[in-house]
């Protein structure tokens, strides 16, 4: 009978659990009601982007014609009475955040030449991105009106042709990766590019940290209930228990991350797609085809052998995380120590991780770089910049620098499940550990 | 009786301190050799030894003549081991961890199937065997693991502390059971501190304190030797004389 799957098979039957199994449902049914609300809250965003509401206190031809104008825009209008004392709540009683008002006296001072008045009442609810769209939408319309003015007057001058004068300069903007070119604003490059790869840092830092309390909890408790002595007493080498709780902890964390991506992929693209659909009509837009050819012409699109490297990267990542937390388990006082226990872990991942969400680690200083690089969780970080950015030495350096951590934890784990010290060493109190250990 | 265990000079050290000091005795075959002594004598170290737990610091033990320091894989397929206080998987049933450890002993599954049905016999759960292992007392527990110590006919069951922590009837089943399998010809090495329980079921006690085996014979010859009514006072005028 091959002992590895026998072991293996009973590991991963103690992963299913109600205990372990319940999260991850918890989490799917989270991320997928979010997405719906998400999705249908920016839905109905993007529908109000272009509605407007607007209260003429002026009610003069010239007015009048402004918002006739607005219409003809695409602007679709929502009329509050004239002289309401709660104007923005009217406004919010129609599903708006803002209102555009017409001041008294707006025909008056276009005909002597003053400039006319306008405001822009928006009613604050809240910080988020959606809350924000609706005001967008008002101030489009107040330049909008900006705009018909300026071609008025021009008109008045004896100048029709206004196109010039409105637009002065045609901007041309250019996005330059290494040595490539494409004609995509950065920002936009920037935007879909972190909203794509923000997923592999959360991804990695989600597999690192199960995958260490898994294995550090399955040792804890298999010493702390003395299966772990019987089952070293069976024809059964040692390390095949170390690595059937490997490979099972690294197949649960797999499978959990997996839940994640699906996860985050819902709520992040409802998120992101919503945010294009609601950008107002006269903006600037880069449509999904073209932002692809942009980064096809950049090179940010990653080929097949960069993904390998990605993956031996991340793969690497984990194994080192279950050696070391393998140890750490080990030399867990009990159950409840596995938390401490596991803690050097958790930092060593989340200080790499955060660095790599708000800053690029190659251009921090000397000390932090090293500080940073020396943490073999970082590379795998960092590896999809260098990657795209072609810092071929830094990947060569991460990829060599991870395998030999790996090595040397893995020789570690194997050494320490070899020998006396998995029942003798112990993280904390070790000279009563000995004592212990002589009864 | 041929030997089964025969342990020679063995010294276990951690660090600077000796847990145990040349100890040597043996258990022949079909016997139930006790070693006893009070908590921190050295009976779970000489015991963690001959299982292939701990490697000794120098001396041997040999099971059946194969060396725990030449061939610990080997004394493996020849012994089983219960450690004291020791658990199950809790979120296994009864039979699922009786197959599960069938598994790593037989070479195929008719010897799985066999071990497996002699275990169910030994421990006598009946239908409980289709209940989680979390929904047993301490007793079942003990009986479960206790069967399955001995389900693979082993040359030689090590049991550390069996009955401890069990009510009266429950102790008296384990003992039971142990005495039948010893009968049967199976080898026992048990460490108590419960003298009283060892006089009821070994054959041969050894005597240790502070790693060092003051004593070793049978508990009527130990209690002649020292006009003692019991083994708790051998104990006491062994350690004395010590």
């Amino acid at each position: 009978m091959n002992h590895f799957f026998v072991l293996l098979k009973k590991e991963l039957k103690d992963m299913i659990t109600p205990q372990n199994i319940l999260p991850i449902i918890i989490i799917v049914v989270i991320f997928a009601l979010l997405g719906q609300f998400i999705g249908s809250a920016t839905e109905s965003a993007a529908k109000n982007s272009q509605k407007v509401a607007v209260q003429d206190n002026d009610q003069t031809p010239a007015s009048q014609e402004m918002l006739a104008k607005l219409k003809a825009e695409g602007f679709e209008l929502v009329t509050i009475q004239p002289g309401a004392q709660n104007t923005v709540e009217d406004a919010a009683k129609e599903g708006l955040n803002s209102l555009l008002a017409i001041e008294k006296g707006f025909e008056q001072d276009i005909n002597s030449g003053k400039a006319p008045k306008l405001s822009l009442h928006s009613r604050l609810t809240s910080f988020s991105v959606l809350a924000m769209m609706g005001a967008s939408a008002t101030q489009n319309a107040a330049e909008e009106i900006g705009k018909i003015l300026t071609a008025k007057l021009l008109a008045e001058k004896g100048i029709t042709d206004t196109k010039q004068i409105e637009n002065p300069i045609t901007l041309a903007e250019y996005t330059h990766v290494n040595d490539k070119t494409a004609q995509v604003s950065s920002g936009a490059v920037q935007a879909i590019a972190m909203s794509q790869t923000i997923f592999v840092p959360i991804i990695i830092f989600m597999i690192v940290i199960l995958a260490s309390q898994m294995t550090a909890t399955a040792i804890a408790n298999e010493k702390g209930d003395k299966t772990l002595e019987t089952l070293l007493t069976t024809p059964v080498s040692r390390l095949s228990v170390l690595f059937a709780k490997m490979t099972a902890a690294g197949i649960g964390s797999l499978v959990m991350s997996l839940v994640f991506l699906i996860g985050f992929s819902s709520y992040m693209g409802s998120l992101t797609g919503s945010t294009v659909s609601g950008m107002p009509a006269n903006t600037p837009q880069v449509t999904g085809g073209d932002i692809s050819a942009a980064f096809t012409t950049l090179g940010l699109s990653l080929n097949p052998l960069q993904f390998v490297i990605i993956g031996i990267e991340l793969f690497t990542t984990i194994l080192i995380a279950l050696a070391v937390s393998t140890m750490l388990g080990a030399m867990a006082e009990d159950i409840k120590g596995v938390q401490t226990a596991v803690t050097p872990i958790m930092f060593c991942v989340m200080i790499p991780y955060l660095i790599s969400l708000f800053t690029d680690i190659s251009a921090l200083p000397m000390p932090a770089r090293v500080f940073l690089y020396v943490i073999p969780f970082t590379h795998t970080f960092t590896a999809t910049a260098e990657m795209v950015f072609r810092q071929y030495g830094l990947i060569t350096f991460g990829v060599i620098y991870q395998l030999l951590c790996l090595a040397v934890s893995l020789y570690l784990a194997v050494r320490l499940f070899s020998s006396d010290k998995l029942f003798t060493v112990k993280l904390k109190k070790r000279k009563n550990a000995k004592a212990n250990a002589a009864e | 009786m041929p030997n089964t265990l025969v342990v020679d000079n063995l010294c276990k050290n951690y660090g600077k301190k000796q847990a145990v000091k040349n100890v040597s005795f043996t258990v022949g075959e079909g016997e139930i050799f006790a070693l006893i002594g009070p908590n921190g004598a050295g009976k779970t170290s000489t015991i963690r030894v001959v299982s292939t737990l701990l490697t000794p610091s120098s001396g041997d033990a040999l099971v059946d003549g194969v060396s725990v320091v030449k061939n610990p894989a080997g004394v493996r397929k020849l012994i089983t081991y219960l450690p004291d206080e020791a658990g199950a998987y809790k979120n296994m049933t009864g039979i699922g961890y009786l197959n599960f450890m069938a598994s790593l002993f037989a070479k195929n599954n008719a010897e799985k199937n066999e071990m497996v049905k002699r275990a169910s016999d030994t421990c006598a759960l009946g239908d409980r065997l289709q209940d989680k292992i979390s929904t047993y007392s301490r007793g079942m527990i003990r009986k479960l693991l206790l069967s399955r110590a001995v389900m693979s006919s082993p040359k030689l069951a090590i049991l550390d502390e069996p009955t401890s922590g069990l009510d009266i009837i429950n102790a008296l089943e384990i003992r039971r059971m142990i005495k039948q399998l010893a009968e049967g010809g199976m080898s026992f090495l048990v460490s108590s501190h419960n003298m009283l329980e060892i006089e009821f079921i070994s054959s041969r006690v050894g005597i240790i304190n502070n790693g060092v085996l003051l004593e070793c014979g049978m508990p009527e010859e130990l209690k002649a030797k020292y006009s003692a009514q019991n083994l708790e006072e051998v104990f006491e005028r062994a350690v004395k004389g010590a």
